[in-house]
């Protein structure tokens, strides 16, 4: 049991805070048919990341963060000024500069890599959940103890208070959000700026995926920002319902991901768990799948199902 | 300083022994098939597609890699990886289809599921592989980041001969292509399949990304497809300039970024071509003459002096003072308003002119409405500078009847 | 001008008693450098109902979102009621055309119509019973209220027309501004949204509506303006609305189009 709330507890929190945070926003990119702006900003963070590092000259959070933060904000203003200039569609403005910000990343990643330290591109791809230690903890009590929670990790920390401010932020920004989404030019009328709501929800984005992408890699942010939402979606007409199933699916993959790649390995005679980030994003897509066939109204094996009931009457 | 130079020019003349040059000319071949399979990606209005199809190539080169052990005792093969990729792919492709086909998401996110599902698959089997061919598997992850550094001369060889056949293809395909992007009706009507053709470019975009995924890797192959044709986009309105043009920029950056790579062997090959491309992409996007920014912003600076010029001239003919403060401005510049709002001489004579030019635009604007709707500079400019100087005849001709007749 | 025209815009003091409420001046809007609309000014008055009118691609949509500062213009200023845009927003409703939105959306009927109560809510306040029972009597101004819970997608092309009814209604302003809401609606739906609309000017209000249908615009509306690019003619409608005008507006275009259809035809090049 000590182990447990030592090593694994930790991870599972990081993992499942990453999941929430990226899920419940990813409802509203999921709306505007952002979907991919997860994926974008994710991609873009990299060189941010890494210059952080490069200017500070050393692993703390908040240059890194901060570079995070302005390389997504420049490369959204980026995709804007492809898009407007150039008459491009918003997928292709997009492709073209989340690849090349990685690019950049990889490129300063070989050069930090030079000089002997270790940041390294799988991380950033998938993350280093299992890393996460709470060596101060020694039982469950603990958990109800303020000064042993002050001793959680600095990371789970960050992401926590992140997740708050994303729900918070939904919470304060309900209407505007969703009037913005879904009729921008009568929300505009209104003097609901869908601009700002919009540059709103990117960098809301950008705050989570920067927060949860040191924890968890690029792989399950952006599994994250859509598959919960987009697994609510096939549940559900209302958007606070969808948010709330969003949440719900998030926090389930988070956790029934964490355990499968912690321990299922072992139950199948393995000697080494797999990757938990990897998992998690895993188990968020095939609770997608399963939504996508079996969701009571909009499931496709539901709605064969009922189409031949229907005929057969 | 100076030796890197040499050492680069030597690269990029093919001086730099035959394995380089070989991967050089492939990378170059590989960048140019890209690009021109990318204008069709571009117009059909699917870049991001690549972006589901790289990703979704890990799980089935991880899978690709613990089949060839078992049976080859080599899981290295690049052949026996390519093939699980494309198979892979082809997966990702059909499930992307599919989800849009069937459920109620939407193209982004059935790209993003596939993206991100297949990829995290592909991750959890890497980790299992580490743990049970320890240190046999290196060289898996360079499918993610790429790299020419290990390429076998077979390798490169498959690379190249690969992708000129993909350029073939696209070579013999370009007018079915060019139609469906262009005017999909007019295709269907012409008795083309229209669905495999939509089929067959699809191939070709997996072709091209999975030959790419050795060397530039499968997040940075996508920008192969995507960087070059958006440069190209730039220069021209045509397809088939636009298909050239991409086609050049994308051989010309995978060139200029492998022989980078091949002097500076600590950067990563993939990275150096994107960065080369992307550097092509902005000069195309700030400086072309069409539709690069500047011209953009220079031109649109010029229309909207003309405009509110040509609305403060013709407020004054017709007495009503101008309140907007550029209108002011402008007028005053040109001399046309004095300092204290009054308007001087020329000021009236010019809006005369102007009165009677805006009086003759709307005369066109009856008499002939489709070419005005369709004229860039309809109301802007002087009608003679415009339009044939009988026609301006004939419309002036045409006013004073009316007005004879309106008279009497 | 016809009796009655005369008669809504002068009392029977002689005085003219409607006011301007919705002033537009010196409009010009370019997409890329292309003048969409050239130098265009347009008055309504309040307590009456204007169309505006012409052909596709005329600029009648562009006309509006201009307007309402939605896509930017390179000359021209708005006042509504006096006053300037940006104090004038909670006065205004603007219903856009239909297309625009995603109808997949997850909102019930009801939500679409709390959506018009938006601007006037702060910002920090949820909806109440308050704002609830609002938005349903507005739904039920346009017999929707037994689909309020219905999702919007679920409705059919009328019924998501008079939702949107019901959403410009719940902002309770003072202007109007709707594109083309008669598009594709059935019978039913068209008499619905007019009654509502009629109700509106007879409480003060002043309505603009983009119109496609010639042949029903004399008889619902007091005002036209003629718009095809520039300003062709502006007014009540018994004086503006002659054969002369029309062929101004829709010149060289063989046949005039019905509600929705594309005009096909040549350029007659029929000459002033
Ligand atoms: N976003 C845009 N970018 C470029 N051109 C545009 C844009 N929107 C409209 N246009 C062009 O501006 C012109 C006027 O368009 P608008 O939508 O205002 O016409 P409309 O009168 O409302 O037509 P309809 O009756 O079809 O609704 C058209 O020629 C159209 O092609
Ligand atoms: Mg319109």
């Amino acid at each position: 049991m000590n182990d447990f709330i030592q090593l694994d507890f930790p991870s599972l929190l990081l993992g499942t805070l990453a999941a929430l945070s990226c899920g419940l926003l990813g409802n509203f990119l999921l709306l505007r048919g952002q979907a991919l702006m997860g994926d974008t900003i994710s991609h873009v963070v990299l060189p941010g990341i890494v210059g952080g590092f490069l200017l500070a000259g050393s692993v703390a959070a908040l240059p890194m963060m901060l570079g995070a933060l302005f390389a997504s904000l420049f490369s959204v203003s980026l995709i804007e000024l492809i898009k407007r200039a150039g008459r491009i569609e918003a997928g292709a403005a997009m492709g073209a500069v989340f690849t090349t910000m990685f690019a950049l990343g990889v490129v300063l990643l070989e050069q930090s890599g030079a000089r002997g330290v270790h940041l390294d591109v799988e991380h950033a791809l998938y993350g280093n959940l299992e890393s996460a230690l709470w060596l101060e903890a020694e039982s469950f009590q603990d958990l109800l103890s303020f000064s042993k929670l002050f001793s959680l990790p600095e990371d789970i920390w960050v992401l926590f208070f992140i997740t708050l401010l994303v729900i918070l932020f939904i919470v304060v920004f309900y209407k505007p959000l969703m009037i913005t989404s879904f009729d921008a030019a009568h929300a505009d009328s209104l003097g609901i700026s869908s601009k700002w709501m919009g540059l709103g929800l990117v960098f809301m984005t950008a705050l989570s995926a920067v927060a949860a992408f040191s924890a968890v890699g690029s792989i399950l942010v952006i599994a994250m920002f859509i598959c919960p939402p987009a697994t609510a979606r096939m549940l559900t007409d209302k958007l606070s319902t969808q948010l709330w199933i969003s949440g719900f699916i998030a926090v389930l993959s988070g956790i029934s991901g964490y355990f499968l790649a912690a321990f299922g390995p072992f139950w199948f005679g393995g000697q080494d768990s797999v990757s938990a980030a990897g998992m998690i994003a895993l188990m968020a897509g095939f609770l997608q799948v399963l939504a996508m066939l079996f969701a009571p109204r909009y499931g496709v094996l539901s709605r064969l199902f009922f189409k031949n009931r229907f005929h057969n009457q | 300083m100076s030796e890197f130079l040499a050492e680069l020019i030597k690269a990029l003349t093919l001086q730099a022994g035959y394995n380089t040059s070989l991967v050089l000319v492939g990378a170059a071949l590989l960048g140019g098939a890209a690009g021109g399979i990318g204008v069709f990606v571009l117009l059909r209005k699917r870049s991001l597609v690549s972006d589901a199809i790289s990703h979704a190539t890990l799980p089935g080169v991880v899978l690709a890699f613990m089949l060839a052990s078992y049976f080859f005792d080599d899981g290295r093969a690049l052949w026996a990886l390519l093939i699980g990729a494309a198979f892979s792919a082809v997966l990702g492709a059909l499930a992307v289809e599919w989800i849009v086909r069937y459920t109620r998401l939407k193209e982004d996110a059935a790209i993003g599921t596939v993206l991100s599902t297949f990829f995290a698959l592909g991750i959890v089997l890497l980790t299992l592989v580490q743990s049970v061919y320890q240190g046999g598997q290196a060289g898996l992850s360079d499918f993610i980041l790429g790299s020419t550094a290990g390429l076998l001369y077979q390798d490169a060889l498959l690379i190249a001969v690969s992708a000129f056949v993909v350029g073939l293809v696209l070579i013999f395909k370009f007018k079915e292509l060019t139609l469906l992007c262009f005017d999909i009706t007019f295709a269907k009507a012409q008795g083309y399949n229209v669905a495999s053709l939509d089929r067959l470019l699809l191939f070709l975009l997996l072709a091209v990304v999975v030959i790419g995924l050795k060397t530039v890797g499968l997040v940075l192959v996508i920008a192969l497809t995507i960087i070059p044709p958006v440069a190209a986009r730039f220069w021209t309105e045509r397809v088939s300039h636009m298909v050239l043009i991409a086609t050049f920029i994308g051989a010309l950056g995978s060139w200029f970024g492998a022989a980078l790579s091949s002097v500076a062997t600590d950067l990563p090959t993939g990275g150096l071509i994107v960065l080369t491309l992307f550097s092509i992409f902005l000069i195309s996007l700030l400086v072309a003459p069409k539709r690069g920014a500047l011209a953009h912003a220079l031109r649109h600076k010029l229309f909207q002096r003309r405009v509110h010029e040509r609305q403060g001239l013709l407020a004054i003919s017709r007495a009503e003072p101008v309140f907007d403060p550029l209108t002011q401005k402008i007028l005053r510049k040109k001399r046309f308003l004095r300092a204290d709002g009054a308007v001087t001489e020329e000021g009236h004579q010019a809006a005369q002119k102007m009165a009677r030019d805006q009086v003759l635009w709307n005369a066109y604007h009856q008499a002939y409405p489709i070419e005005a709707l369709a004229l860039e500079d309809w109301s802007l400019r002087p009608i003679e500078e415009v339009i044939p100087k009988d026609l301006v005849e004939e419309l002036s001709e045409e006013l004073m009847l009316t007005k004879v007749r309106l008279v009497q | 001008m016809s009796a009655l025209s005369k008669q809504s815009l002068i009392d029977e003091t002689g005085f003219i008693s409607s006011k301007v409420a919705f002033d537009v001046s010196g409009l010009t809007v370019a997409y890329d450098r292309k003048p969409v609309l050239w130098d265009v000014s347009f008055q309504a008055h309040s307590g009456r109902i204007t169309a505006i009118v012409g052909p596709n691609g005329a600029g009648k949509s562009t006309f509006l979102k201009a307007s309402l500062g939605l896509v930017p213009a390179v000359t021209g200023q708005t006042f509504i009621l006096g006053e300037a845009l940006k104090e004038a927003r909670k006065n205004i409703a603007y219903m856009p055309q239909r297309a625009s939105v995603d109808w997949d959306f997850p909102a019930s009927a009801l939500d679409v119509v709390m959506m018009g109560l938006y601007g006037r809510m702060g910002f920090l306040r949820w909806p109440s019973q308050h704002h609830r029972e609002q938005a349903l009597s507005c739904l039920d101004q346009v017999d929707m209220a037994d689909f309020a819970e219905r999702q919007i997608g679920q409705l059919s092309g009328g019924q998501q027309q008079r939702v949107f009814m019901a959403r410009a209604l719940a902002q309770e302003a003072e202007v109007y501004l709707m594109d083309e809401p008669f598009a594709g609606v059935d019978a039913a739906t068209e008499n619905v949204i007019f009654k509502t609309l009629k109700a509106l000017t007879a409480e003060g209000k002043t309505v603009i509506v983009v119109h496609h249908d010639l042949d029903t615009v004399r008889k619902m509306f007091d005002d036209v303006l003629l718009i095809n690019r520039q300003v062709i003619a502006n007014g009540p409608i018994d004086d503006v609305m002659s054969d002369e005008a029309l062929r101004r507006t829709y010149s060289g275009r063989l046949g005039f189009h019905k509600a929705g259809e594309p005009v096909g035809g040549a350029a007659v090049q029929a000459h002033v």
